[in-house]
């Protein structure tokens, strides 16, 4: 507590401080006195239409306004006439006039490439032809419709260098984002997010099992409410982010008004439904039992007394004799969804406004999961003076869900129930009661009684002051809070295996509060015109605290009663951490003529999670660019519209892979004996544990031709993660089993490539193509002793190979003689045992990407939107169950695809003989089912009309549109599964095993849009 | 610009502030754990902390107990009846049993350092005393499961503490076991307390140690004291020693309550009596139990289940509240009964007297002492009475064992134990891997 104070107070004197340098400002406000009116256009050059939300100012003041929708604007100022205006409107050349008279029309032209396209980098935001790093500035607008629920999953194939796998059908579940690879095994690989100036939690606060997936907290955020997105990667850009930068950066900026400009409102409506592409094929009731018998026979069994005989004989019934049960339509169903949006957007000359709320509403097709989030945002700024502006951004969501168990585990188990059980096997015992088989719960039974929900309530907020303390020298200091409230309860009537005998109930509540506090100073200034010199210093102290409150009650009178105060027994626990962060930073940065760019940047990071001698790390970076463009050899070459080489270096960290006290040597209380409290040591300290350090190289270029019509990025980039976080085996003589210390050693190089193209731009018709592509290779340079993750420990991290690769026995064929496999003997023993197996590919894509076009045709609009991946591996879990050969019995269900096995010596098949014992036909961690999970997908298809002007005008409306968004149209694969990017776990380390989870849907919607 | 300045210095500083006061918000502490220099400082957290060694040991003793069994002839898995005297492979509880020790240094190191106000001179005896019991217990375990093991005697507070301790012989450990056991008789009161550890709990253990080091005098001079003492007596009928809790024939018993389960009954009980039924009695061995000459009414051990199966039902309380015995009167008679036979001078009269006391509890017939019974007719007679009187409490096979008689009794069942490298637990192999002190120190024939 007297710590929390103390931040408090340091929290508490910065503010006051702050304060008293604006004061003076804010004293110093003066009415202003109307000298000169001037009323103006703006209109584009080639259509002479009116370009709305254009920036007008007045060179020499700080008075600046916003076109309207038709691009007029009226001045109302104390200049006199004749006076400079420069207007800027992003994608157009910004232009100078001189305003004589009161009225005014100014032509802008549209600029040839997208160098003035200003680009949010840390801590500020720079023009794009004056970033050194590799920063990719990238928006939603064509994918926020595709149902998902987090924004992150809908940037897959958006950004080059990131990865994205969406693991689930299920709306709003974690995905697998990566920037440039995978650093950590210990620590969460997922990038820094950082909206409106706070840096968001992106771990869930879940604690039940729904079999090993777990929620987005990404998910809570509204993406219409996003207005750009910068993702940063190389370490010039992240260096500022020190401890935390390794992972890479991504910065979300979100809508805000504009001065001067009129309100707008904004209304979104799309209704729309999904449905899975396909569904497995599953054998037959008579296939199932005939695979039985077949199996039976041999492994040694005799014909007389196969399961499958007459009943009269003491069987089963004959194989033909079997009934075929279909329990998958029962849990798959068409999925409703449903978007509203509704924003105001405005401000005058010294107040802008974003205001927005909105509802989304989405059912997985996997009954009977759904995903409902309700928000609101309101963003203000207010300029106090000229010099002094203030402003606030808050982010309110509400994130209701329906929870299902939809991975791994057999209780609860959705498709475990639905898919797993064999098709033969009726729902009904025979007294026609409703029963679980196989071990699995009754699909009826399961989706009548299914009660998990869990609430997310979060508030993001942020509140600045920042001040123009002299032209060029800008200070800013900011409050920041990230606050989630995570209610959780389920509930297992007797019905249901989890809550047999008596049921079965968990309540829990999870909280998290980050605070932050951050303040910067910075400063540019020009010599002899030339020479360009910024200097930025900063600081930052951030607090997060997470804490659960959970009860369970086991023990209930009947299905009726479902709270825990109910309960015969009742049990509870507690958990409490926090870890603060302390941190500096400076950025030197000098530009000379605009083709010498150069910057040094350097942040220390002070993080409580670390051990007493390791708490302050360093990470420095510097960045150098040649504008080649801007040498007199290029610059009469008009073919070359811009040409830039980039190259970087620099260190980041990364604190993910330690706990909050993970270097501390603690005792926990809870050892009792007889009835009095014990105490016991829980782990054993480590002074020495560290944060994990990343260097990397970074080099590339832009590159412009055509007019700019015509551009190109490319990366090349080399990553090394040394002291990587791992938990290590101690001695026993210790007395314990592990500590968690830095060890191992990673790597990551790879290349990035975008491509954008202005295929064709006429008066009524474009067409644009934006096309990336990436490829990244992660190597394990050290590491003691292999770590083992998956289900059955089906992936192996050893030193040499790549992080996340498949550990398995190699299949060579089936023998057509004996319809057995032949496995490769490894180690050349002559034999097959666990030492024959062997690195089997991985998770990781050779190379991954995107493509979108987009074409306008007068109020016709299509954006057509794949992503890709090429060489990324799958564990085809499912079929391993469903491909035993009969081997398991009537424990499990047996696929379509095995009925196709060997049968009689000359059988030539890739399914082997029916005989799990005699001859490991069906082994697990046998290769046969890691497939290929290479895909090319239709993500998003979009087609939009927006109605004629002259109709909207005539209902009062500024614009209508309307549209048809579908996604995933169609998916190219050559997986057997239904969808390659299918995982049982959230957890990164156990990615790329397909089991119990739903594909992604298709899916189609309607959307309006009217914007008044 | 002056003043302007002015305030950029007011930033400078400012900066420099937040600095200075940056190193105390890093210190952070959890609220649901405390770090190791705070944990005993004091009569209540020393108690606390001893209290946590006997948690360990709750969780350890099934455990071993379950080891040593499975490697004689009186248990099987159920998954695989016919192998009796099994092979070993793992097991025992090697890294438990130095948790135990861990955090009985821990006690052993930081007491003796309270101040005398914070903490009586009685008690701080008291808490050393039950720490080092707990700590003999464990290397005298140790050594009989696995031979010699390495000997630590300070708290780990580091990951290296123990660095370039490599493996003490049988002797060094059962030493360590004996000097500690020492330490505990001397400063342990002799109030009893059959839950935790007492003067008669350690000299309950020293007769056993002396009986296993053949110190035949000592051993029975030991056993003696507990034998005398009017606390203890054998109960009758015999199965009222585990169906009561805290009998008069306990010496030390660890105990289980509803709020503190035992799940040792999973591991006996039939799924239909809510276990798992890994382990069952040997079939055979249950014949010579039914057998009203040889078991007598130690039958009541057993539970026939429905299918006919019959289960152990000594730890068989389904709301997890058995207890385990690590030691009672009853193989302190068997300890005296041996140690009198093997004496320079056989005292065979006294070890049938104290053979009988045996017999007579479990309703079987006793054997009538003649001067022409031989030394080895009556330590016969005592290694069969051990093995139905202390069936399924982790003797039997190092009874056999320490008695040279392993390849006989053993080798007859499974050729592989006529070989005395198959005499001890091998070390687990994960062991070995994880503590460089250990490579290539394994058991020989592992």
């Amino acid at each position: 507590m007297q710590k929390y104070n103390q931040l408090k107070r340091i929290r508490v004197f910065t503010w006051i401080l702050g304060l008293i340098i604006i004061f003076p400002f804010i004293a110093g406000a003066q009415q202003p006195i109307v000298n000169s009116t001037l009323h103006g256009q703006v209109i584009d050059q080639v259509s002479r239409k009116g370009i709305a939300g254009a920036s007008v100012s007045i060179v020499g003041t700080t008075h600046s306004i916003q076109t309207d929708k038709d691009g007029r604007f009226n001045f109302v100022t104390g200049q006199k006439l004749p006076y400079t205006l420069t207007i800027t409107y992003i994608g157009y050349e910004t232009r100078q006039v001189t305003a004589k008279d009161e009225t005014i029309e100014i032509e802008l032209k549209e600029s040839a490439n997208q160098l003035n396209d200003v680009v949010v980098v840390a801590y500020g935001s720079q023009e794009r032809r004056n970033v050194i790093g590799s920063v990719t500035k990238t928006s939603l607008e064509d994918v926020k419709s595709i149902p998902g629920g987090s924004f992150e999953s809908q940037l897959q194939g958006k950004v080059a260098g990131v990865q994205i796998t969406n693991n689930t059908g299920v709306p709003g579940e974690t995905v697998n984002i990566r920037l440039r690879g995978a650093n950590s095994i210990n620590g969460n690989n997922n990038p820094l997010y950082v909206i409106d100036g706070v840096f968001i939690s992106n771990s869930s606060l879940q604690t039940f099992d729904t079999g090993g997936k777990s929620t987005s907290p990404i998910a809570d955020i509204n993406p219409n409410d996003i207005e750009s997105i910068s993702v940063l990667k190389d370490a010039e850009a992240t260096v500022l982010y020190g401890v935390r930068g390794a992972n890479g950066v991504v910065i979300i900026t979100t809508k805000r008004g504009k001065f001067g400009q009129k309100p707008k409102l904004d209304f979104n409506l799309s209704n729309g439904f999904a449905k899975a592409i396909k569904l497995w094929e599953l054998a037959t009731g008579p296939q199932h039992a005939e695979l039985i018998n077949e199996n039976y026979i041999n492994t040694g069994g005799t014909f007389a007394t196969r399961p499958f005989r007459p009943v009269s004989e003491g069987g089963r019934g004959l194989p033909e004799e079997q009934q075929t049960y279909d329990r998958l339509s029962q849990v798959f169903r068409t999925a409703g969804l449903q978007n509203y949006d509704i924003s105001v957007t405005g401000g005058n000359s010294g107040t802008k406004y974003y205001i927005s709320a909105g509802y989304n509403k989405q059912e997985s097709i996997l009954a009977p999961i759904s995903f409902d989030r309700a928000s609101f945002k309101a963003n203000f700024d207010q300029k106090l003076t000229n010099k002094i502006t203030v402003g606030i951004s808050n982010t309110l969501g509400r994130t209701y869900r329906n929870e299902g168990r939809a991975g791994d585990g057999p209780a609860g188990g959705l498709l475990q129930a639905a898919l797993h059980t064999p098709t033969y096997l009726s729902p009904y015992n025979e007294q026609g009661v409703l029963v679980g088989r196989a071990g699995f719960d009754n699909v009826e039974l399961l989706l009548k009684n299914y009660d998990i929900n869990s609430t997310s309530l979060r508030y993001i907020g942020n509140l600045y002051g920042e001040a123009e303390i002299l032209p060029g020298l800008r200070f800013r200091s900011s409050f920041g809070l990230d606050y989630t409230n995570y209610p959780e309860s389920e509930y297992w009537n007797t019905f249901l295996i989890s809550g047999s005998p008596n049921g079965l109930a968990t309540s829990s509540i999870g909280q998290r509060t980050s605070l932050l506090n951050e303040q910067t100073l910075s400063y540019t200034f020009k010599v002899n015109t030339k020479h360009t010199f910024g200097i930025l210093v900063g600081n930052t102290l951030q607090s997060d605290v997470n804490n659960t409150t959970s009860t369970r009650g086991t023990g209930f009178a009947n299905n009726s009663y479902k709270l825990i105060s109910s309960a015969a027994v009742t049990t509870g626990s507690q958990r409490w951490s926090r870890r603060n962060l302390a941190a500096f930073f400076t950025k030197l940065d000098y530009n000379f003529d605009g083709k010498y760019l150069l910057d040094f940047s350097l942040r220390s990071d002070g993080s409580s999670a670390f051990g007493k001698d390791k708490q302050w790390g360093y990470f420095p970076g510097v960045g150098a660019a040649w504008q080649l463009k801007e040498e007199n050899f290029l610059r009469n070459v008009d073919f070359i519209t811009d040409l830039k080489i980039r190259t970087s270096y620099g260190i980041t960290g990364s604190q993910n892979g330690a706990d909050d006290f993970s270097s501390l040597g603690l005792w926990s209380g809870g050892s009792s004996y007889q009835g009095s409290p014990g105490t016991a040591p829980q782990q054993i300290a480590n002074p020495n544990l560290g944060w994990e350090q990343t260097t990397q190289f970074n080099t590339g270029f832009d590159l412009a031709v055509l007019k700019g019509r015509l551009s190109f990025t490319f990366d090349y980039y080399r990553k090394y993660t040394s002291d990587g976080i791992i938990s290590s085996p101690l001695a026993a003589t210790t007395g314990f089993n592990s500590y968690t210390k830095n060890e191992i050693e990673i790597s990551n190089r790879g290349y990035e490539l975008s491509i954008n193209s202005t295929n064709i731009k006429g008066r009524d018709f474009t067409w644009s193509t934006s096309f990336n592509i990436s490829g990244n290779k992660n190597k394990i340079e050290k590491l003691s002793a292999p770590v083992k993750f998956g289900s059955r420990d089906l992936i192996w991290n050893i030193q040499g190979s790549s992080l996340y690769s498949f550990y398995l026995y190699k299949e060579l064929y089936v023998d057509p003689q004996t319809g057995n496999v032949v496995y490769d003997d490894y180690n050349k023993d002559g034999k097959i045992t666990a030492a024959d197996r062997q690195i089997y590919g991985s998770v990781w894509p050779k190379f991954f990407g995107g493509m979108g076009n987009n074409f306008a045709y007068k109020g016709i609009d299509l954006g057509v939107f794949f992503s890709f991946s090429y060489g990324n591996k799958v564990y085809n879990h499912n079929r391993f169950f469903g491909e035993a050969g009969g081997a398991r019995d009537a424990n499990r269900i047996i696929f379509a695809s095995n009925v196709d096995r060997w049968q009689k010596p000359g059988d030539i098949t890739n399914t082997p003989r029916p005989d799990g014992i005699n001859n490991n036909n069906y082994k697990d961690d046998g290769s046969r089912w890691l497939e290929d999970g290479s895909f090319l997908r239709l993500r998003a298809l979009t087609l939009g009309y927006t109605l004629p002007k002259s109709l909207t005008e005539r209902i009062k409306l500024d614009r209508v549109r309307l549209s048809v968004i579908a996604s995933n149209l169609f998916l190219i694969t050559n997986y057997t599964g239904l969808d390659p990017e299918s995982s049982a776990s959230s957890s990164q380390n156990a990615q790329g095993i397909d089991l119990g989870t739903p594909p992604q849907p298709r899916s189609f919607q309607f959307g309006i849009n009217v914007s008044l | 610009m002056n003043i302007k300045m002015k305030k950029l210095n007011i930033l400078l500083l400012l900066i420099a502030l937040l600095a200075a006061s940056c190193k105390k918000v890093l210190e952070t502490e959890p609220q649901a754990n405390i770090s190791d220099e705070a944990v005993i400082v004091d009569k209540k957290s020393a108690q606390a902390a001893l209290t946590g060694v006997y948690d360990a040991l709750q969780g350890l003793a099934g455990s071993n107990i379950v080891s040593q069994d499975l490697a004689g002839d009186n248990v099987v898995n159920f998954n695989a009846q016919n192998r009796v005297v099994a092979d070993k492979t793992g097991g025992g509880g090697f890294s438990t049993f130095y948790v135990i020790i861990n955090r009985a240094n821990f006690i052993l190191n930081k007491v003796p350092l309270l101040a005398d106000g914070l903490v009586s001179q009685a008690d701080k005896n008291q808490i050393l005393g039950e720490a080092y019991f707990l700590r003999g217990l464990s290397y005298f375990d140790l050594g009989k499961t696995y031979g010699g093991v390495q000997i630590v005697l300070e708290p780990a507070t580091s990951a290296n503490a123990h660095k370039g301790v490599r493996r003490s012989t049988l002797e060094q450990t059962y030493a360590q076991a004996l000097s500690d056991l020492n330490n505990a008789e001397n400063l342990l009161s002799a109030t009893i307390n059959r839950n935790k550890a007492n003067k008669f709990t350690a000299y309950a253990l020293k007769a056993r140690l002396y009986l296993y080091t053949k110190k035949w005098d000592l051993a029975e001079e030991y056993a003696s004291k507990s034998i005398a003492s009017t606390n203890f007596e054998l109960v009758k009928p015999y199965a009222t020693f585990f169906t009561s809790k805290n009998s008069r024939e306990s010496i030390f018993e660890i105990a289980f309550s509803t709020s503190d389960k035992s799940s040792f009954y999973t591991n006996w009980r039939s799924p239909e009596q809510g276990g798992r039924h890994d382990y069952i009695p040997e079939r055979g061995f249950v014949g010579l139990i039914l057998n009203p000459n040889l078991g007598g009414s130690r039958k009541s051990l057993l539970f026939q289940t429905p299918q006919g199966v019959y289960d152990l039902i000594q730890y068989g309380n389904q709301d997890g509240t058995s207890s385990i015995f690590i030691l009672r009167i009853a193989e302190q008679y068997l300890i005296r009964a041996e140690a009198r036979a093997h004496k320079t001078v056989p005292d065979l009269q006294g070890a049938v007297e104290d053979l009988n006391k045996i017999k007579g509890r479990a309703d079987v017939p006793l054997l009538t002492y003649t001067p022409q019974l031989t030394v080895n007719e009556v330590l016969l007679t005592i290694e069969n009475e051990r093995r139905f009187e202390l069936p399924f409490e982790g003797h039997r096979f190092i009874d056999i064992v320490r008695t040279g008689r392993a390849a006989e009794v053993f080798g007859a069942v499974n050729v592989n134990l006529k070989n005395p490298n198959f005499w001890v637990f091998p070390i687990p192999q994960s062991e070995i891997i994880n503590d460089p002190d250990l490579a290539g120190d394994q058991n020989p024939g592992y």
